[in-house]
């Protein structure tokens, strides 16, 4: 998948682009049946939501659990237009999976991931892509992903504080004089869609999201992208935050999500293979 | 302002209606500039998140003369009067501000039934008018609606205490996603003067917000008057005990308040 000129200068003015339905029913049915087994995980990989609540709230490394999520890392719809954004070849840095789930799935702070991701990795440079798969629909009344357009050309906002309840990750929370000097400029808009949908995220964009009140569950998978030049020098924490394989990713074939496919060995795309 | 025969028809279906751009920019301005007013104002009808913000204002209708207006005005009283087919009463008014970063959640109940419960109020022959007065989108707690919910009758509840600063009783998660099931779930959205009618007996919730935009909205819960409360155990501006049919002034009641105080800009 290539997008155009348009998407591309669209996603460096505001920071983001949405494409929705990007993902047909059956190849949702194939990582929504991946979310239901990585969903009881243990371990330094999952974490609870606040409180003591035995709701998954992150979890790190789906795709190294789940193969419908290995391939999602490799699929051509999101290696294709995350190389044309970062003009760059791209690695796996961490996947993520928030499944912000009926009732118990809860907020996240005003941040920009490149904040945690420098501070914490020594990432050089914002030239990450955060590649969110929705699972779910996505709309106004289950807690959608809030985002600032245009807050990625603020660059790192420094005058963060790290965000005190949070237990298995680091986010460095933005405060509220910032967010609203932001916002007055950016605004703020709800990225909504039906499951299948993406959305390309530059790691500079500041972002949020509500606890979510309702009966439906917002799942968005992350598969967030590195350029291959922009490795991090010497990363301290575990792989799964921050993944030490800066191998260029090779996409698979279009159809590796579909169900004739999910049981065989991954086929690499012919084209991707050969660029 | 009068509904339309197919209004009414989805109102009787769906329990709620949406009705944008009912007040004018200039009005809900006004209007929103009293609300900041009345927020200042230490009043025990004023009440405040944990934070110390502004949750709700009561009975701002009987201290604030752009809100007494309000509460009399025909776009507000006649659609009522005509969907609960006669004379209505005030039976609570609020300003519930939904502040910005601080506005805390309002947790998934049906007013019918507190206004039963607590109040002894008889039949469901009430309903809620809301103005929104900032521009609600999916960023800033919308009222979350679950269409088709008001056929459901009273629905068990548990008085929470805990959540919030206010209590309130509220609907378990099963029912809420019995329902949800059946009737999906919309968070009408829109710029300020937009008007939302919902049947009291209508499941709904709000999220809390996040953002920095203020998310007012003025609730008028009208009661067909022979409907009128039988308990009085509720303060006197939460559940009101002055029964006298409301009379509505004339549409231009608001514009002739901007008339008189041009916006201090």
């Amino acid at each position: 998948m290539k997008l155009s000129d348009d998407q591309v200068r669209a996603y460096d003015e505001r920071g983001y682009l949405l494409l929705k339905s990007v993902f047909d029913a059956e190849e949702l049915a194939a990582l929504r049946a991946a979310l239901a087994e990585v969903l009881t995980h243990e371990g330094p990989e999952a974490v609870r939501e606040h409180g003591g609540a035995e709701a998954l709230r992150v979890l790190y490394g789906g795709h190294a659990m789940a193969e419908a999520f290995a391939r999602l890392a490799r699929h051509p719809r999101l290696l294709g237009p995350v190389r044309q954004l970062l003009r760059d070849e791209v690695y796996l840095y961490q996947t993520r999976l928030n499944p912000k789930q009926t009732f118990e799935g809860g907020t996240w702070s005003w941040h920009q991931d490149f904040g945690t991701w420098s501070h914490e990795d020594g990432m050089p440079e914002p030239r990450c892509v955060v590649t969110g798969v929705f699972l779910d629909e996505a709309s106004a009344v289950n807690a959608p992903l809030l985002v600032v357009p245009g807050s990625q050309h603020h660059g790192l906002i420094t005058d963060t504080t790290p965000e005190a309840a949070a237990r298995g990750y680091t986010l460095m929370e933005i405060d509220r004089a910032t967010l609203e000097r932001l916002v007055a400029v950016g605004g703020l808009e709800a990225l909504t869609g039906p499951a299948g949908s993406v959305a390309f995220v530059n790691c500079n964009l500041v972002h949020g999201s509500a606890n979510n009140i309702t009966p439906l569950r917002r799942a968005i998978f992350y598969v967030n992208y590195n350029a291959v030049s922009n490795a991090c020098a010497a990363p301290r924490r575990a792989w799964h935050h921050c993944n030490r394989d800066t191998t260029p990713l090779a996409p698979l074939a279009d159809d590796c999500l579909a169900d004739d496919s999910l049981g065989a060995p991954p086929r690499e795309s012919e084209r991707g293979a050969a660029e | 302002m009068k509904l339309s025969d197919q209004q009414i028809e989805a109102f009787a279906k769906s329990g709620y209606l949406f009705l944008p751009d009912v007040f004018s920019a200039a009005e809900a301005a006004l209007l929103r500039r009293e609300a900041d007013a009345v927020y200042a104002l230490q009043r025990e009808e004023v009440w405040r998140e944990s934070s110390g913000a502004p949750r709700t204002a009561f009975a701002a209708h009987t201290y604030n003369e752009a809100f007494g207006r309000l509460g009399r005005h025909p776009r507000l009283v006649e659609p009522v009067m005509q969907l609960l087919d006669g004379q209505v009463y005030m039976h609570q008014y609020k300003v519930n501000a939904k502040a910005a970063f601080d506005g805390e959640v309002w947790q998934w109940h049906q007013d019918f039934g507190t206004w039963h419960r607590d109040d002894g109020m008889p039949e469901p022959r009430a309903m809620n008018i809301a103005v929104f007065l900032d521009e609600v989108t999916a960023a800033n707690g919308p009222l979350i609606i679950i269409p088709g919910s008001h056929k459901a009758g009273v629905l068990e509840a548990g008085h929470d205490l805990e959540t919030t600063s206010y209590p309130l009783w509220t609907l378990d998660r099963a029912s809420v996603t019995r329902l949800a099931e059946a009737g999906g779930l919309v968070a009408p959205t829109g710029a300020p003067g937009g008007v939302l009618m919902f049947h009291s007996n209508i499941v709904h919730a709000s999220p809390p917000n996040i953002s920095p935009w203020s998310r007012v909205i003025v609730y008028l819960s009208l009661c067909e008057v022979s409907n009128h409360i039988r308990k009085h155990e509720r303060a006197e501006w939460i559940a009101h005990r002055d029964f006298t049919p409301i009379e509505p002034l004339a549409d231009d009641c608001l514009a002739e308040l901007i008339a008189q105080r041009p916006a201090a800009e």
